[in-house]
C-alpha cells in the first residue's frame, strides 16, 4: 500500500494507522476502545442509523482547528484526525440518545443495560407509540434480507415517527425463506418467531412456513423453503440438504472413517 | 417538424420571431395564468375573453409576475405601445375593460401598471408610455426589485421557445458552445460569486469544478425543484414562467462541467410545472436545443423528468437522487460528497432551480456585471416569497443586500389592518424567526445566519402581533415531525419529543424544567442528526426561545397566551357594556354555548364552549373579547 493510502489518527490518545476509506469505529475497534453501537453489523455496511456510536473529533486545517460531533461507524478516517470517544458532552448526548431510543423501545434488555451504564432516564420522554415492539428502526433486518439474502421479504413503510418496518402491505408474503437472518442480526430482539409443531411462524413478518422433516431422522429441521433456496447456493448432494445437520454429520464421520 | 437551430442566423431568424410575437401588429392579450393566478381565476377570465374576441385579437397566456395578491391579472398589448398590466380582474370589470380593450384603448380601471423599456431591456422595438399610468418601476411593489430569474416571468408566453429567444434566450448557450472551453465557463460562474440557491449557499462554480474534477463517467446534472417548504413557491413560479431559462441554465452547466444527461426533480404537487416542463422539454429537442450536438457541435445533452411524491425529505440532495433511483428517499452520510459520488454513484451536480435560472443570465451579462448586484458575499439577486400577514402576497426578487425592513414595508407595503409587525419566519420550515429589533439587517446569506436564521430557498412568512411564537415554534417542528424520513434516531424521535414539549406548553402543562430540556434536545439534534433536515429542525425552537423567551414564560409561569392564540390558555367574554342582544354569535354559535334573550346582554357557557372563535369574528360591535 502506497503512503497515501494510509491514514494516522488518534483515538483517545492513541494513535493508529489505517487504510484510506476505513472507519474511525474500525480504527476503534482495533485499538480495543469500546464505541457502544446498535446498528452496526460486522457483516453488513455502516448505516449511522441509531446514532449511539457518536464520538467527538477535530482536526487542524489551514491553522484553524476544527470540532464536531459525528457517527463512528460512518466517519471515513482522514490523515491528523482526532478522536475522542468518551468525553462529558459525548455521554450528556449518548444519555439523551438512550433516552429517546428508550421511549420507542423501553422494554428492550440491551437499552436498560446501557440506560445503566450512561444514567439514562427512561421516563423523561413520552412513549412514542410503537405497539408492543423493542424495535429501533435500526435498519439492519431490512438491510441484510435485502442486500445479504437477496430476498426482500421485508422494507420500511412510512416514514418519520409512524416508520414501521414490515412485510410488503403488511401482508403475508411469500418472498421470505425463513432464514432467520433477521433475527440474528436484530440488536434488540424484536423479531417474533417461533416453532409450532412441523410450522415456523414469524409473527412480525406474518410469515408460517411449513418445516421440513429428515429424510433420516424424521425430525422436523429447516422451512422447506429455505432447503430450497440452499440448493442453489451450496454445493452438496440433495439428499444430504434433506437431512438435519445432525444427521449430516453422521454420514460425514461414516465417511471419514 | 421544425427547423433545427445550428447557426447564429438560425437563432436570429427565431428571435426576430419572438420579439413579433411579444410585439405583435395585432392587439394581444395575455393572462397570467401560473397556479397563483389559476387559483384567482385566471381560467375563467380566459375563457371569458376567448369567448368575446374575434380572431383579430391574439390571446395567450403568460407566467406570474409577482404580484399575486391582485390576481388574475392581464397584460394587455395595443401595437404602438409597451404592455399594461391590469389587475383584480373579474367579470364585471371585464365588461368595462373588454370593450375597451377591442378598441385599442388602454383605460386607467384596474390598471396597474405598463411594462416599458427598462423591463424589456434592449430587446424589441422602441414603444410609447402611456401617460396617466404608472410605470413599473414607479410602483412601490416592483421599485427596489431587479429581476433575474423572474425576468421574463409573467412577461412571456412559457410555451413558447421563440418568445424565450426574442427577449435573448439561448444566445448564452450558443455564445458558451462556439466560443468558450468548459474550464472558461466554470470560471466565469466561480468569478460571478453565485451562491446556490437552495438552501446551502454553497459556491455553484466551485461544486462544478470538483464534480468537473471527480474521476467517474457518465456525469450527471439534476435540477432540484422538489419545493416543499410552507409558504414558498419561487422554483415553481420560475418554473410555470420561463421553463426555458431552466433549461439552457442546465445545458450551460452540463457543458462545463461535462456531462451528457440531466434530470428535473419536481414534485408532483405542481402539476403545471410539470406539464410546462415536459412542453418545454418537448419544443427545446425540436428545435435541436436539447438533444444531439446541439448548434451543430460535439456537445450533446438532454434532460429528463422525475416526479417527486411530496416528501419534503427529497429535497435533501442524496435522498433527492435515492428517489430518483427508485430507491426509498432516505439521505445517506455526506462524507462523500455527490459531486464525487452521487445519481448511480458517479459525479453528480444538483442546483435548484433559481440557481440554474441564474446561469444564462451570468453568461450574457458577464461575471463582472452581475457581481456588481448584491453584496460582496452574496451576489447577484434572491427570489423570495413573501406570505402571511402582508398587504402585497407575493413574489420579489431583490438585490442582496437590502434590508428585511424594505422587502416588508416598502415592497411588501407592510402589515394589514393597522397591526404591528412581530417577526419574520425566514428559510423555510428550518429556518428561524428574526424579530422586529433585526429589521434592519441585510438580506445575505452570512447575516441571516449570524441572527440565527438562514435563507434556505427564500420563504419569508410575516407574523403580526396576532401570532404566538411559541405555536409557531410547535407548528414548523410539527411539520418536520411528519417529513422526518425516520432513518436516524435523532430526528425522527428528537424532533417529535421536542414537539411533545412545545405542545404541552402551549396547553398550558408546560413545566419550568421544559426550557432546559428543549435547549439540551435541541444541542443532541443538532450535534448528531445525520442530515441537514434533522441538523437544522430546532432552529425555529431555538430562534424564537431567543428573541421571544418573554412568550415561553408567559405560557409556562403565567399560563397566559400573550398573542392569545393558544385555545387552552385563553377564553371568550361577552363584554356587557357593548354586547346589544342582537343574538348574532348565539344562532352562530356549533355547540349552542351562548345564553341570552332579546334585549339582555349574552353570556358564554365556558362549559360548552370550545374556543373555535366564530363569534368573535362574527359580532359587529366588537363586543366579544379574547382574554
Amino acid at each position: 500500500m502506497e503512503e497515501k493510502d494510509i491514514c494516522t489518527i488518534k483515538i483517545d490518545g492513541k494513535k493508529i494507522s489505517l487504510a484510506k476509506g476505513s472507519t474511525v469505529l474500525e480504527g476503534a475497534k482495533m485499538l480495543g476502545i469500546f464505541i457502544p453501537t446498535l446498528c452496526y453489523h460486522e457483516a453488513l455496511p455502516p448505516r449511522g442509523n441509531c446514532r449511539l456510536c457518536i464520538v467527538e473529533m477535530s482536526i487542524v486545517k489551514r491553522g484553524r482547528t476544527y470540532s464536531w460531533i459525528d457517527a463512528s461507524c460512518v466517519y471515513p478516517v482522514e490523515d491528523g484526525l482526532i478522536v475522542q470517544t468518551d468525553t462529558p458532552k459525548v455521554r450528556r448526548e449518548r444519555k439523551l440518545i438512550l433516552e429517546l431510543l428508550l421511549s420507542r423501545a423501553p422494554d428492550s434488555d440491551v437499552l436498560n443495560k446501557l440506560a445503566v451504564e450512561y444514567d439514562a432516564d427512561k421516563n423523561r420522554f413520552v412513549s412514542s407509540d410503537n405497539g408492543d415492539s423493542n424495535c429501533i428502526l435500526c435498519g439492519l433486518c431490512v438491510d441484510v434480507c435485502n442486500n445479504l439474502m437477496h430476498s426482500s421479504g421485508i422494507g420500511t413503510a412510512f416514514r418519520g415517527i409512524n416508520k414501521k418496518v414490515v412485510s410488503p402491505f403488511n401482508i403475508t408474503q411469500e418472498v421470505c425463506t425463513g432464514c432467520l437472518a433477521c433475527i440474528s442480526v436484530c440488536p434488540t430482539g424484536a423479531i417474533k418467531a417461533r416453532f409450532e409443531g412441523e410450522n415456523l411462524n414469524i409473527e412480525t413478518w406474518n410469515v408460517k412456513l411449513k418445516m421440513l422433516k429428515c429424510h433420516s431422522c424424521g425430525k422436523p429441521f429447516y422451512p422447506g423453503v429455505y432447503v430450497d433456496m440452499l440448493k442453489d447456493k451450496v454445493t452438496m448432494a440433495e439428499e444430504l440438504l434433506k437431512k438435519c445437520p445432525e444427521c449430516r454429520r453422521k454420514v460425514f464421520r461414516l465417511s471419514v472413517k | 417538424m421544425k427547423t433545427k437551430i445550428v447557426t447564429k442566423e438560425d437563432l436570429d431568424i427565431l428571435n426576430n420571431e419572438g420579439i413579433h410575437h411579444i410585439f405583435p401588429d395585432k392587439i394581444k392579450l395575455s393572462i397570467q395564468m401560473g397556479t397563483c393566478g389559476k387559483a384567482s381565476g385566471a381560467e375563467r377570465i380566459y375563457h371569458i375573453i376567448k369567448n368575446k374576441i374575434n380572431t383579430d385579437i391574439l390571446l395567450t397566456s403568460t407566467g406570474c409576475i409577482g404580484l399575486c395578491e391582485k390576481e388574475p391579472m392581464v397584460n394587455v398589448f395595443v401595437p404602438g405601445y409597451y404592455p399594461v398590466v391590469y389587475c383584480d380582474l373579474d367579470e364585471e370589470a371585464l365588461e368595462e375593460l373588454l370593450p375597451a380593450w377591442i378598441q385599442g384603448e388602454l383605460p386607467e380601471k384596474n390598471c396597474l401598471m405598463q411594462l416599458n423599456r427598462t423591463t424589456f431591456n434592449t430587446n424589441g422595438p422602441i414603444l410609447k408610455v402611456k401617460e396617466n399610468i404608472p410605470q413599473m418601476e414607479e410602483v412601490s411593489f416592483f421599485k427596489l426589485q431587479k429581476k433575474i430569474a423572474l425576468q421574463n416571468s409573467g412577461i412571456i408566453d412559457p410555451f413558447s421557445v421563440e418568445e424565450y429567444t426574442g427577449r435573448g434566450g439561448y444566445y448564452s448557450l450558443y455564445h458558451v458552445l462556439k466560443d468558450l472551453a468548459p474550464e472558461k465557463v466554470i470560471e466565469i460562474i466561480t468569478d460571478s460569486g453565485l451562491r446556490g440557491r437552495g438552501g446551502g449557499g454553497f459556491l455553484t462554480g466551485r461544486k462544478w469544478q470538483s464534480c468537473r474534477n471527480a474521476p467517474g463517467e457518465p456525469k450527471y446534472v439534476i435540477c432540484n425543484a422538489d419545493e416543499g417548504d410552507p409558504g414558498a413557491y419561487m422554483d415553481r413560479t420560475v418554473i410555470e414562467g420561463d421553463p426555458f431559462r431552466i433549461l439552457e441554465g442546465m445545458a450551460i452547466g452540463a457543458y462545463g462541467i461535462g456531462s451528457p444527461e440531466g434530470y428535473i426533480y419536481v414534485r408532483t404537487e405542481y402539476p403545471l410545472a410539470v406539464e410546462t416542463l415536459h412542453k418545454a422539454i418537448r419544443e427545446a429537442r425540436e428545435y435541436g436545443l436539447l438533444g444531439e450536438h446541439i448548434f451543430g457541435t460535439d456537445f450533446s445533452f438532454d434532460i429528463n423528468i422525475r416526479r417527486g411524491g411530496g416528501a419534503f425529505i427529497c429535497g435533501e440532495s442524496t435522498a433527492l437522487m435515492a428517489s430518483i433511483e427508485g430507491k426509498v428517499g432516505e439521505p445517506r452520510v455526506k462524507h462523500i460528497h455527490t459531486v464525487v459520488s452521487g445519481f448511480r454513484e458517479k459525479p453528480t451536480t444538483l442546483n435548484n432551480v433559481e440557481t440554474w435560472a441564474n446561469i444564462p443570465a451570468i453568461i450574457s451579462m458577464g461575471s463582472e456585471e452581475f457581481k456588481k448586484i448584491g453584496t460582496k458575499g452574496s451576489t447577484g439577486t434572491k427570489v423570495f416569497s413573501v406570505v402571511g400577514k402582508i398587504m402585497n402576497n407575493g413574489l420579489v426578487e431583490i438585490p442582496m443586500g437590502i434590508t428585511v425592513k424594505e422587502i416588508i414595508f416598502d415592497i411588501g407595503g407592510g402589515i394589514p389592518f393597522g397591526k404591528k409587525f412581530k417577526a419574520v419566519q425566514t428559510g423555510g420550515p428550518s429556518g428561524g424567526c428574526i424579530p422586529e429589533k433585526l429589521l434592519d439587517m441585510p438580506v445575505d446569506f452570512d447575516e441571516l445566519k449570524k441572527a440565527g436564521s438562514m435563507m434556505g430557498s427564500g420563504g419569508m412568512i410575516i407574523m403580526d402581533e396576532d401570532t404566538c411564537m411559541v405555536d409557531v415554534a410547535r407548528y414548523f417542528v410539527s411539520f418536520l415531525v411528519q417529513e422526518s424520513c425516520g432513518k436516524c434516531t435523532s430526528c425522527r424521535e428528537g424532533t417529535y419529543q421536542l414537539f411533545n414539549i412545545l405542545n404541552r406548553i402551549t396547553e398550558g402543562q408546560g413545566k419550568e424544567e421544559d426550557i432546559t430540556l428543549l435547549e439540551e434536545l435541541s444541542e443532541t439534534i443538532i450535534d448528531t442528526s445525520l442530515c441537514a433536515l434533522g441538523k437544522t429542525a430546532p432552529n425555529p425552537v431555538l430562534s424564537t426561545l431567543k428573541y421571544f423567551r418573554d412568550e415561553y414564560d408567559a405560557h409556562i409561569k403565567e399560563k397566559k397566551c400573550p398573542a392569545r392564540v393558544c385555545k387552552a390558555l385563553i377564553e371568550y367574554r361577552i363584554i356587557p357594556e357593548k354586547c346589544t342582544a342582537c343574538g348574532k354569535c348565539r344562532k352562530a354559535c356549533p355547540y349552542n354555548a351562548i345564553a341570552g334573550e332579546k334585549k339582555v346582554p349574552h353570556q358564554i357557557i365556558k362549559d360548552k364552549c370550545v374556543k373555535c372563535g366564530i363569534c368573535f369574528e362574527i359580532c359587529p360591535f366588537d363586543a366579544i373579547t379574547k382574554v
